[in-house]
């Protein structure tokens, strides 16, 4: 078996007395599609910015595309290759949707300050690329009309898409989707589960999904890993974990009698 | 007739020199969403050392300006260096305390800067021409600064800090960065305002200066730079117009008055993240043309 993207191991996080993640693993083969649930505050979201570097962990480590990532710089990791999206969603507001993904993609951009104030060396030849590379992702992801909008003038679902928009421009091998069908109706996640495996498809993309719409987590999911008070408790294909019985467990409660 | 003109070239050269500190706030503040109200302070290092170097050194005016920008970038850089790890607020309050600190060294250190009375002959220098071309060296490089990956970072970074940083933007180097910039910026203005009244005295740099710099650009718009520059064409020489005896006193409650009313009715500043561009300018026109015309046409189908 070949080396996994991401492999987490004995991850934990504790907030002083509160252990909101313990001991958790994940390993997650390249070209995936795997899903994290739990019910609310399991610890799903706590996972995400570990592994983004958001928050250092407690204790655990993270490796990622065969390098120790653990506690490194947000920044750092997302130029490494780990995009992600925001459960609530986080869009340069004020921006145009082709402003949002040109100042992602922007980290490919290799000049200095005195280039780009003097207009001279790889300035204007690496702002065209990247416009021309911002502007094929939008087309892509059926946002091209839509470019010179701001976004937060857009409907929520659009966002969405602009905001998984915005993380394919760093060129990530794993994307991160955080709640990516939080309130959108059942046609609008049907959309979004297309979108996600044809991305998967053309940009050799692995992908790791937390969401509440067991509907779109089931279809669109390869391997489910259900977390409850910060305890993983299963993991398994989506028939295999709709059958579990500590996850029912989990999701309704004990039978009492 | 001469002292007409002398008076006006005044108030243009002064408002040029404040248009080259504004445009240094305007890229932290309304570009990055960085507070900072020490920026006097870095002002008072601008015109401090050049002033200290032309006088005992004897070096040429220029080159002591030159001098007093690189000291402000510098000490921008020790102090940015660990207070931009702060976020938002706590860097305000920071900022507050470094502006007063620079402005008490410069005043009990007598011996070298003459303390609360100033340095004076420092050297004459500034001239209207000398400040125009500044000025526009300044907005072309703002401009183009702007429209770099590096003036990106910054108004990603001021509309979400976390989705900034965790789709790659080396945050903490882009506010280091064009912190510095504003702190050159700021202590070229200083510089040139010590040699134009070839006198320099710490009060020119106090808190008050640092809180009118900010609210300029506030009012101005924060991510408009001609918002900025607009605001402060209007509000730099506006004290020279209210120069009669009580209108001086009563400048900051008039500042205080815009304020709230700017609040009020222009939450965004008056150019609020739009730009004023000739094509802009133009389509406004066209609107307003357009008006009575279609005002007609809705009546006549009413």
């Amino acid at each position: 078996m070949t080396e996994p993207l991401l492999k987490i191991t004995g991850l934990t996080k504790q907030f002083g007395g509160l252990t909101a993640v313990d001991d958790f693993h994940l390993s997650i083969p390249k070209g995936a599609i795997y899903g994290l649930i739990g019910p609310n505050g399991a610890g799903k979201t706590t996972v995400f910015n570990m592994v983004t570097g958001i928050i250092p962990p407690t204790s655990g480590t993270i490796v990622f595309d065969g390098k120790d990532i653990t506690g490194q710089q947000p920044h750092l990791i997302a130029r490494k290759g780990i995009a992600r999206t925001f459960q609530n969603i986080k869009l340069f507001e004020s921006l145009t949707v082709f402003k949002n993904v040109l100042t992602v993609a922007q980290a490919q951009m290799t000049y200095n300050l005195l280039e780009s104030t003097l207009h001279i060396g790889r300035y204007r030849k690496q702002e065209k690329e990247m416009e021309a590379f911002s502007h094929s992702i939008l087309e892509q992801m059926g946002l091209a009309p839509y470019a010179d909008m701001i976004s937060s003038n857009l409907a929520y679902g659009l966002q969405r898409r602009v905001e998984i928009a915005r993380a394919m421009a760093l060129k990530p091998k794993l994307l991160i989707l955080d709640e990516p069908a939080a309130g959108m109706n059942e046609d609008e996640s049907l959309a979004l589960v297309e979108l996600i495996v044809s991305l998967r498809d053309q940009f050799d993309l692995t992908v790791l999904v937390i969401d509440h719409h067991m509907d779109m987590i089931m279809r669109l999911c390869e391997k489910i890993t259900v977390l409850n008070f910060g305890k993983y408790i299963a993991f398994g294909t989506p028939e295999e974990i709709q059958a579990n019985d500590h996850v029912i467990e989990a999701y309704l409660g004990v039978d009492d009698e | 007739m001469t002292i007409i003109n002398a008076y006006w070239t005044g108030i243009i050269t002064q408002t040029g020199i404040m248009l080259i500190a504004i445009i240094g706030v305007s890229l932290l503040t309304g570009f990055t969403g960085i507070f900072s109200m020490g920026h006097a302070g870095f002002m008072c290092v601008g015109a401090y050392v050049s002033a200290l170097l032309v006088k005992s050194c004897g070096l040429p005016i220029w080159v002591g300006i030159l001098c007093g920008m690189a000291a402000s970038m510098l000490f921008g850089l020790l102090i940015g260096l660990p207070t931009l790890r702060l976020r938002g607020d706590y860097f305000l309050i920071a900022s507050i305390g470094i502006g007063e600190a620079i402005r008490l060294i410069v005043e009990n250190t007598y011996d070298l800067t003459g303390g609360s009375t100033g340095m004076m002959d420092i050297g004459r220098f500034t001239s209207l021409p000398v400040v125009l071309l500044l000025d526009v060296l300044v907005i072309i490089f703002a401009v183009r600064f702007l429209k770099s990956k590096f003036g990106r970072n910054c108004v990603a970074i001021r509309e979400d800090e976390t989705a900034a940083i965790a789709m790659g933007i080396d945050v903490y180097r882009t506010k280091v960065l064009v912190f510095i910039i504003s702190c050159a910026l700021v202590a070229l203005s200083g510089a040139l305002l010590g040699h134009y009244l070839n006198y320099v005295n710490p009060k020119i740099f106090n808190a008050r200066k640092s809180s009118e710099l900010i609210m300029t650009v506030i009012m101005g718009g924060s991510g408009s730079l001609t918002g900025s520059i607009l605001a402060g064409l209007v509000l730099t020489p506006l004290p020279e117009f209210l120069r009669t005896e009580s209108a001086q006193e009563w400048r900051m409650a008039i500042y205080g008055i815009l304020i709230v009313l700017i609040i009020m009715f222009r939450p965004n500043g008056l150019m609020g993240n739009k730009e004023l561009t000739i094509a802009g300018i133009k389509r406004f026109f066209q609107r307003i043309r357009l008006l009575p015309a279609s005002r007609k046409s809705a009546k006549g189908k009413e």
